[in-house]
């Protein structure tokens, strides 16, 4: 036990990242593009949220799931507060600690890692069922309408342990991939798994926020079947980590967040934040599926989180407030039916 | 014969009645450290913090653990 704490406390020290930022941004051929802000008339209180932790868009709703308010938010497209689904507890329709949700046509699916379960509602807010998941999820996606797939992290010390889950829509588990072992560091750990889980093209896409590879794509039997890797003109931001075993190195900030809308993968890329910490900044990548970026948009403001639905995009700031922006100048598709 | 293996078989289950609990106890302040620590590594995540911020918080979760498992 001596031993362990030991190691558990040089690895703690060990973590401690060296931020020598290094941008690494060549992208001056890019196009750019500017958005600008929708203000309506709904009170500043209806956007105020305690602790969004995901932000999805379904039709003509922005769904926010809040987990320390333990509901999800749902509001128009123009940012008005219009209902609240769940609410705090052990029951049908509650939730103890919510963390991530996805939605498929109309249904919402969302992760509560306290209660290790899978709950689903629709769009109106009824409770349509439950199942257990035996582990503490990290991310869940609604793959189609069979299909959830749920990712966890390694616990520390844990070696060749399965990070993706499929499982059926009544709770059968029915593939794993994705064998990773912790490196005995939360903190590394992170560097080395943290992701989203994304819907693009039909595939399940692990989008990570660091490394030399940016998105693993996997097919509905959990088969990996493509993968990508950063353009050289990426603008990623490069910074220093010591890893337990391997020593000190470098490391690819990729995307703070992410989001996917049609073919498209929007990320938010890594900036210097106004206390020196490395976080989002106010620009977005959009790339295509093939990992090429097309254009970047910059947003007057650090951006946290992010949905997007055709020109429309919902960001949540420094402050956890809901804000909306269009594309200046009238670009883009319009609002788009659905979310991919 | 007989008596010896008897005397053994009931020094084996003297001892594993004696030892069973303390090993149940053991395992389940474990898992109760490992509960901790996952729900003190969500509360990280979940912080609108970068990533240095964000990566000192679950050191401190990781010591935590640490202290929590050596309290048996």
């Amino acid at each position: 036990m001596k031993k362990a704490k030991k190691k558990t406390l040089s690895c703690g020290l060990l973590v401690l990242i060296g931020s020598s930022f290094l941008a690494g941004a060549k992208a001056d051929q890019i196009k750019t593009v500017a958005v600008s802000e929708i203000r309506y008339p709904s009170p500043a209180e209806e956007r105020m949220l305690a602790r969004p932790v995901d932000l999805e868009v379904e039709g003509t709703r922005l769904f926010v799931l809040d987990s320390q308010e333990r509901k999800i938010k749902v509001y128009s497209l123009e940012g008005k507060w219009l209902y609240d689904i769940g609410r705090y507890g052990s029951g049908p329709g509650e939730f103890m600690h919510p963390v991530d949700m996805s939605i498929h046509r109309g249904e919402v699916a969302v992760l509560d890692s306290e209660a290790y379960q899978v709950k689903f509602f629709s769009a109106d807010g009824s409770f349509a069922g439950s199942f257990q998941i035996g582990f503490r999820g990290y991310r869940l996606l609604r793959l189609n309408e069979e299909t959830v797939v749920l990712s966890r992290l390694p616990r520390v010390k844990e070696k060749n342990a399965s990070f993706l889950f499929y499982f059926d829509r009544k709770g059968k588990r029915l593939a794993e991939a994705l064998k990773v072992s912790s490196t005995g560091n939360s903190g590394v750990d992170l560097v080395q798994f943290g992701h989203d889980l994304r819907l693009g093209g039909g595939k399940v896409a692990v989008v990570y926020k660091f490394g030399q590879e940016m998105a693993v794509f996997l097919d509905e039997k959990a088969h990996r079947v493509s993968s990508l890797k950063p353009a050289a003109n990426h603008p990623s931001l490069s910074f220093r980590v010591n890893f337990p075993k391997q020593g000190s190195r470098d490391v690819q900030a990729l995307a703070f967040t992410s989001a996917f809308f049609g073919e498209e993968i929007y990320l938010v890329c890594p900036g210097k934040m106004a206390d020196g910490d490395l976080g989002p900044s106010g620009r977005v990548a959009v790339l295509s599926l093939k990992g090429e970026i097309h254009r970047f948009i910059d947003f007057p403001l650090a951006v946290f989180k992010l949905a997007v639905s055709g020109d429309r995009f919902f960001v949540l700031d420094e402050e956890a407030q809901l804000r909306v922006f269009a594309l200046a100048g009238g670009q883009g598709a319009g609002v788009g039916e659905g979310r991919q | 014969m007989r008596q010896k293996v008897g005397v053994a078989l009931l020094t084996l289950l003297v001892v594993g009645l004696l030892v069973m609990p303390v090993l149940v106890a053991a395992q389940s302040h474990a898992d109760y450290c490992y509960d901790e620590w996952e729900r003190c590594r969500e509360r990280a995540f979940e912080a609108d913090v970068g990533w240095i911020k964000m990566t000192l918080m679950l050191t401190t979760c990781d010591i935590a653990l640490g202290k929590c498992l050596l309290k048996v």
